[in-house]
Parts: structure tokens; C-alpha cells; sequence
């Protein structure tokens, strides 16, 4: 669950405590998101882990944890008296792209499971997609790698760590 | 303390008791709730104007409860062979105590049962000029520096502080300002889950307005404490103990007018955050 824009309220987050995913998961994921979408532009300031929690009616330290693990994942930069911000540049670390990378795999696997598409058929269908992106993201006008912080949709190796 | 004192100090107990009852208690009246609305240029609707209420009603019982705890103590501390006393910053602490009290004991908005909040950063500035945010602070340092003069004044011997009273009165200011600046950051942190639009604004006018009373009666409360620190200076050059008398007269009356002023000012809440596409400088 996601609430980009809050009524009156700007961008926001929801967080349903009867969700299996974990609270601190669901801030983190929301605020990549909105992170990803522009909706939290580099530079924005983030609300203090007291104030965030005390909203949301969170432990400091749930709150804590989601602001670390955005931290560490290259998301946000946090300094002492400045509060946590938005990095100016994302930067996406390998273990990051990993983790990423099966989650969206694990997730399609399911869905062709679900489906009832074969092994090869599903291989197929993500050669065809990853051709039909290459050819794409050669195109200047490109939206979706417009859409993407500097450095990611990149190929591996110019990736930056 | 006396008899008389005795009976003077169950009066006002029993005074007390029926003000806070009856008029702590009671409903709110209209006026006041125009002159918050007024002050925070707030419009109250259907869906805010009980939230209000209810600040309005807490703060005005904790306040009275405060005050006539003030003038009992100041009863309390009588001089031997008075009957009735008041003592002015006994009376303006006991006040400014209960008003502490009432902004810890402010209702924030209940939480649903899916949690959402905004990621607007909440900043000092948004409910008080950067002027009233500083005071505190500032009249700490004041009556640090007036601690650090009296000290000298009695290493050159131009004075003969009474130290066990100046120590009292600079430990209290310094404990006074802290304490305040801690209930400041507490009403910024104070809960603000997601709400409809006018009950946000009305929550906001809360927070401002509190901001401003502890701004206020804080600063006004530690600069009395300073003040009584400048009288307990003794200083010992001929006519300069009547120099010292007049500036904290003249002192009492300027503090009871900046405090009054900062505590009643108006100040609309500002949400520069609202749109976080173009951030509220850091």
C-alpha cells in the first residue's frame, strides 16, 4: 500500500500494521517509490525518525531501521543537525541490484507458475522483453530511462557501486 | 507562618478548588474561541472546531490550576508577620508550570488503524518567527551572562552577591529554559497522522499557538529569574543598589510586556513543505 500524495498532507506514507510485510519494509519501499517516481526529488528533506514514528504511531526504532536501510541502499544521506535528505545521486550497490533483480524474478516465476507457462516459454518471454528494452533505451527519447536516476538502466559495468 | 497567614492560604485552597471545578471545568466560551481563531487565523469548521475546543479547554484548566497553585505558594513563603503575600514570580511560575503541564497533556490526533503520514518535515519556522523560536535560548545566555557578572562583580569587589540566593535563581533559569525548549521540541514532535485538510490546519494553529505561550511565558519566567538574580548583586558603590533596584523594576514591567506580547502574537502556520518537488531550504 502507497500513498504518493497525501490530501493536504503532500507525499506521504501508509503503513498497515496487519500486513505481513513488516513496517519498517513497507516505509522503506514506499519512500523508494516515491523516490524512483520524482515525487521525492534529490535534496528533499525527510522528516526526523521521532516525528515520522510519532505520526505513524511507530517505535523510534522501526522507523530508525527503515531510514538505515535506505541509507545504506544509497537512497538518502542522512548528516548530523541536517536531518536525512534525498542523495543528490543514487547510488545502487551490487548487492542491492542482486536483491532487487531476484525479487522481480522470484515474482514473475510465480506468475507464469501461476499462469501455467513452461520453463522455456517463460525464458522466452523475458529474452523477448530484455530485446525489446535494449532496442528501446537506444532511442533518445526514451521515457522510461528519462524516468530513471542518473546512472541506473545503465549497462553493468558503467553501473555506478 | 501565622495563623491568619494560615487561614489566608486555606481560602485560597478552597478557592482554588471551586475555580478549577467550575470555571476549569466549564464550557468554552465563544470569544475565546473566536480570539484563537483569530490569532492563528484558523477557520473552524464542523470537523475541527471540538478538536480546538478541547485544546482550548485543557490549556485553560491546567493554566488556573497552575495560578492558584502559584499564589498558594507564594502564600506558603510569606514573610513572618504577613498575612497575605503575593509574590509575583511564584504567582507567574505556578501559572507557567500548569501551562507546561496542559501541553504535555494536549490530545494529538488519533491514529487509525492503517497508519499514514506525510513526509513534510515539521520546522520551527512554520509556527513562530524565527524571533520567538531564539528567545528562550537567548534569555538563557542573558542570565548566564548576568551569572558570569555577578561572579566578577565579587572577585573586584564591587559587589557582595548573596550567593546562595544567586546561585538558586541562575540554576533555576538555566533549569527553566531547558526544561521549556524540551516541551518545545515535544509539541514539534507532537502526532500528526493524516487528516482531512481542516482538521490538519487546526492541528497546526494548536501547535503554533503553544509554541507561542512557551515562548512567551518562558522566556518571561527565566528573564524574572534574572532580574531576581540582579537584586541579589548587593553591589557595594554609594546610590548603585538604587540603580540596580530601579532597573529590575523597571526590568519586571518590560519582561511581563514582552512576554504578554510574544505569548498573544498572531501567526498563521506556514506549510512551505506542502510540495516537496521544491523543498523548504534545510
Amino acid at each position: 500500500m502507497t500513498a504518493d500524495r497525501l490530501p493536504g498532507n503532500g507525499p506521504g506514507v501508509v503503513v498497515d500494521p496487519g500486513s505481513p510485510t513488516p513496517p519498517y519494509e513497507q516505509i522503506r519501499a514506499q519512500i523508494v517509490t516515491m523516490i524512483e517516481a520524482g515525487t521525492l526529488p534529490a535534496g528533499a528533506q525527510l522528516p526526523t525518525i521521532r516525528q515520522l514514528a510519532a505520526d505513524l504511531g511507530l517505535a523510534a526504532n522501526t522507523v530508525a531501521r527503515a531510514y538505515r536501510e535506505l541509507e545504506a541502499g544509497g537512497w538518502v544521506v542522512s548528516r548530523v543537525r541536517h536531518g536525512t535528505s534525498v542523495a543528490a545521486r543514487r547510488r545502487v550497490s551490487e548487492a542491492d541490484v542482486r536483491r532487487r533483480l531476484h525479487e522481480a524474478a522470484h515474482a514473475y516465476a510465480v506468475l507464469a507458475r501461476r499462469l501455467g507457462v513452461g520453463t522455456d516459454e517463460a525464458i522466452e518471454a523475458v529474452r523477448s522483453a530484455l530485446a525489446e528494452d535494449a532496442a528501446r533505451s537506444a532511442r533518445p527519447d526514451d521515457p522510461v530511462r528519462s524516468a530513471l536516476p542518473d546512472g541506473e538502466g545503465e549497462p553493468g559495468p558503467d553501473r555506478p557501486t | 507562618m501565622s495563623e491568619a497567614a494560615t487561614v489566608v492560604l486555606l481560602l485560597i485552597a478552597a478557592f482554588g478548588v471551586f475555580l478549577v471545578d467550575v470555571y476549569g471545568r466549564g464550557p468554552v466560551s465563544r470569544q475565546r474561541l473566536d480570539r484563537f481563531a483569530r490569532r492563528q487565523q484558523l477557520r473552524v469548521t464542523a470537523d475541527n472546531g471540538n478538536q480546538v475546543i478541547r485544546y482550548l479547554a485543557t490549556t485553560r484548566r491546567w493554566r488556573v490550576a497552575g495560578l492558584i497553585g502559584g499564589i498558594a505558594a507564594s502564600q506558603i513563603g510569606a514573610p513572618a508577620g504577613t498575612i497575605v503575600n503575593f509574590n509575583f514570580v511564584a504567582i507567574f511560575a505556578g501559572w507557567f508550570l500548569g501551562a507546561l503541564v496542559a501541553e504535555v497533556r494536549v490530545d494529538h490526533l488519533a491514529h487509525g488503524r492503517v497508519r499514514a503520514a506525510s513526509l513534510r518535515p515539521r520546522r520551527p519556522e512554520q509556527y513562530v518567527r524565527p524571533f520567538t523560536w531564539a528567545l528562550v535560548p537567548a534569555t538563557a545566555v542573558i542570565a548566564l551572562v548576568t551569572g558570569a557578572i555577578t561572579a566578577v562583580a565579587d572577585r573586584t569587589g564591587w559587589a557582595e552577591p548573596n550567593w546562595a540566593w544567586a546561585g538558586l535563581w541562575l540554576g533555576l533559569a538555566v533549569a527553566v529554559a531547558v526544561t521549556v525548549r524540551l516541551i518545545q521540541r515535544a509539541v514539534l514532535r507532537r502526532a500528526q497522522p493524516v487528516a482531512a485538510p481542516d482538521v490538519i490546519e487546526a492541528d497546526d494553529a494548536i501547535r503554533s499557538r503553544s509554541l507561542h505561550v512557551l515562548s512567551g511565558g518562558g522566556a518571561a519566567l527565566v528573564l524574572f529569574l534574572t532580574l531576581n538574580l540582579l537584586a541579589s548583586l548587593r553591589p557595594t558603590a554609594v546610590g548603585a543598589q538604587q540603580v540596580v533596584a530601579a532597573l529590575v523594576l523597571i526590568g519586571v514591567f518590560a519582561v511581563a510586556l514582552l512576554g504578554w506580547l510574544v505569548a498573544t502574537s498572531m501567526w498563521p502556520p506556514r506549510r512551505p513543505g506542502t510540495d516537496l518537488a521544491n523543498p523548504a531550504p534545510a
